[in-house]
């Protein structure tokens, strides 16, 4: 089969690979329909997230058709059409029955690893380092898809892919951020980073009762889909954002904010060069800009909510201005079998549409140029479907 | 009395450690001189001189780590890790008696008539045999095992298995005790024990995934007999990781050089499980 490979910085090749096949009982294999590049697999093409090995199968955004099945998958079965989440849950453990998904205990066969970098290990990810387990990722022809039972989403109706694929991430994810914030009528939400991600934080945040959603980032036709989304934009390029937000708070600054932006964030001026020396010296992995600006613009008492991925060590934390203000912070990998039903149901109903995000569509065979053309935003591009 | 004794021996010793740190100032400033004076000199006896002032300096530290080698090297080493399984004492217990196909770095059990079993695990392609026999057994609560003495390693260990707070299932706790005969190989297992605590946790993490499951995540793209019939074009092997590297290193030192390591079960002793 033909799947797209990691071999380096800013080096990934289609290759043609052994097809997978069952190992498991409870596995299934997918023959994928629709992939898509994440924001976070850009941290990848840079070379920010350690143990990588060159061959590895990129990808955690996909779906497809299953066409086979392990002897002891019993809730889908061949030919189903199904969402399968970046997450592997294995539904039987503390953390998984505490809908916790993913912090599973059991999916990640590198668990000693993980525990030597963060403490302990959480789900194994499709195509996201052998530190979250080594699985080979979605941006194939075919994927091996462990506890399918409990992961893959069947979709029962004939609503068209591409309304559907970004379940397996991106919705979800941007949901969970903006649940995590609490809401409450009448709150301000503020949103860094508007990628992916970022634009559907916006769009989940309207289902709540925010009274003023603002959107922060440097991108003119990414401010201008905000805008469009019904958000208040901030050009950080054009306006300073700490003093922009205390003006349109009157003073008392956004009730939760969202940092959409994680571990490689853009800022301006002497901090932003000093965190990119330090993170290309590898004296810090992870550059926080847009977190600290987060944590210093919020609310007293609000909530930091943090779907942006980081991978490592951050440095000048204000965690004094956190402490000051009584912040709470929620972040982590999405719950993801949390939220797919209810938001499949949503999407169903035409309540939710994220196919607005769609910018570029493209045949595997040009991942590469999806990848340089999405991490360098040329020609407009916010999200990449791939068709194997 | 015992007051006055008290006090003059702490006087004694607090003047000891006074003249100590004084020593240690005085190394380090005429290190320091010589180090400066020599490397201005510019020339091959300005080298010596500041060489000269890197030894004195280095003098302290290196006297330290050699105390602690000395001191390492008489010790046993303490491999311990720990794990909660959502399973009950009974289920865990009965996947630990089925060791086989369990643990990772096991490539084999042999089980013997002699109630001892040889496992043969393979570090980079050197396959390492430890003989081991159960000492006491405590079904659902533990039990304790020895490892055989072939003059090489030697040690014992126990599983504990505990119910956990709140009905999250079982406490395994599992420490090895290692004892290795030569100096060399005791100091090379301390400098081991991290990894050899990672390489437990990980045994314990797939005793939790089969327990809790019925099956031992694996990352693999497929079976190993669908492997053989089809080779991978895009994928390389696995590379080794640094546990995996410093095992490695630790057989090397043991078997000095590529070839089997034998160690080998010898006595049996009586020894409670703690509650």
């Amino acid at each position: 089969m033909k799947a797209l490979c990691w071999y380096g910085k800013e080096d990934v090749r289609v290759e043609t690979v052994a097809d997978p096949g069952i190992v498991n009982p409870k596995d299934a294999i997918v023959r994928v329909s629709r992939t898509a590049i994440c924001g976070s697999d850009l941290h990848l093409y840079d070379g920010y997230i350690p143990t990588m090995q060159r061959g590895d199968i990129l990808g955690h955004e996909f779906m497809g058709e299953i066409v086979e099945t392990g002897r002891d998958v019993r809730r889908v079965s061949v030919g189903d059409r199904v969402v399968v989440p970046f997450a592997i849950s294995c539904g039987r453990c503390e953390y998984c029955r505490r809908e916790l998904w993913s912090l599973c205990d059991n999916t990640n066969p590198n668990a000693a690893l993980a525990k030597a970098g963060y403490g302990d290990t959480g789900a194994g990810i499709f195509g996201y380092s052998h530190l979250l387990g080594g699985y080979a990722g979605g941006q194939a022809e075919y994927v091996r898809v462990p506890f399918a039972d409990v992961g893959c989403l069947k979709i029962e109706s004939d609503i068209n892919d591409e309304k559907v694929l970004f379940l397996s991430d991106i919705l979800p994810t941007a949901y969970q951020a903006v649940e995590q914030c609490q809401p409450r009528k009448g709150q301000v939400l503020a949103i860094w980073g508007l990628g992916p991600v970022g634009q559907l934080a916006v769009t989940c945040g309207k289902l709540f009762d925010f009274d003023q959603i603002i959107a922060i980032d440097d991108v003119p036709e990414r401010l201008e889909m905000a805008r469009e989304n019904g958000a208040t934009v901030i050009n950080m390029r054009e306006e300073k954002i700490l003093e922009t937000l205390d003006d349109l708070t009157a003073g008392r600054g956004p009730d939760a904010c969202i940092d959409a932006v994680g571990m490689e964030a853009h800022g301006t001026g002497v901090t932003n060069a000093y965190d990119r020396a330090k993170q290309s010296l590898r004296l810090q992995t992870d550059r926080p800009t847009a977190l600290r600006e987060a944590i210093f613009a919020c609310r007293k008492g609000g909530v930091v909510s943090a779907p942006g991925v980081y991978g490592g060590f951050i440095d000048k934390m204000p965690f004094g201005a956190a402490f000051a203000k009584g912040l709470t912070f929620k972040m982590g990998q999405t719950h993801m079998h949390r939220y797919m039903k209810p938001l499949l149901d949503l999407v169903t109903r035409g309540e939710l549409n994220p196919t607005f995000l769609i910018t570029h569509r493209m045949r595997l065979s040009d991942a590469p140029r999806g990848y340089k053309e999405f991490r360098d935003k040329q020609d407009g591009c916010i999200k990449v479907v791939l068709q194997p | 009395m015992v007051c006055i004794a008290e006090k003059v021996m702490h006087t004694t010793t607090s003047s000891r450690e006074t003249n100590h740190q004084l020593g240690r100032l005085l190394a380090t400033a005429s290190a320091a001189v010589l180090v400066v004076y020599g490397l201005r000199r510019r020339d091959l006896p300005g080298a010596l001189v500041a060489a000269a002032g890197v030894g004195i300096a280095a003098r302290g530290p290196m006297k330290r780590a050699s105390q602690r080698a000395k001191q390492l090297s008489s010790e046993p080493t303490h491999i311990k890790a720990a794990i909660t399984v959502r399973s009950s004492l009974t289920e865990v217990f009965d996947v630990l008696r089925s060791p086989e196909g369990l643990f990772e770095s096991v490539e084999s059990i042999e089980r013997r008539e002699d109630g001892s079993t040889r496992w043969t695990v393979r570090l980079k392609g050197i396959p390492l045999h430890v003989d081991a026999r159960i000492e006491s057994e405590q079904r659902p609560r533990g039990l304790r095992f020895r490892l055989q003495d072939t003059g090489l390693l030697q040690g014992h260990g126990a599983v504990e298995l505990r119910p956990a707070p709140g009905e999250q299932g079982t406490e395994i706790r599992v420490r090895i005790e290692l004892e290795p005969s030569r100096a060399r190989l005791r100091l090379a297992a301390h400098a081991l024990r991290k990894a050899a605590h990672l390489a437990l946790f990980n045994e314990l993490a797939r005793v939790r995934q089969l327990a809790e499951t019925g099956e031992i995540a694996s990352s693999a793209m497929r079976t190993l007999e669908d492997a053989e019939q089809q080779e991978p074009q895009g994928r390389r092997p696995r590379e080794t990781r640094e546990d995996e590297a410093l095992a490695f290193a630790f057989v090397d030192e043991a078997s000095q050089g590529p070839g089997v390591v034998e160690v080998a079960v010898v006595e049996v002793i009586e020894v409670e499980i703690e509650r």
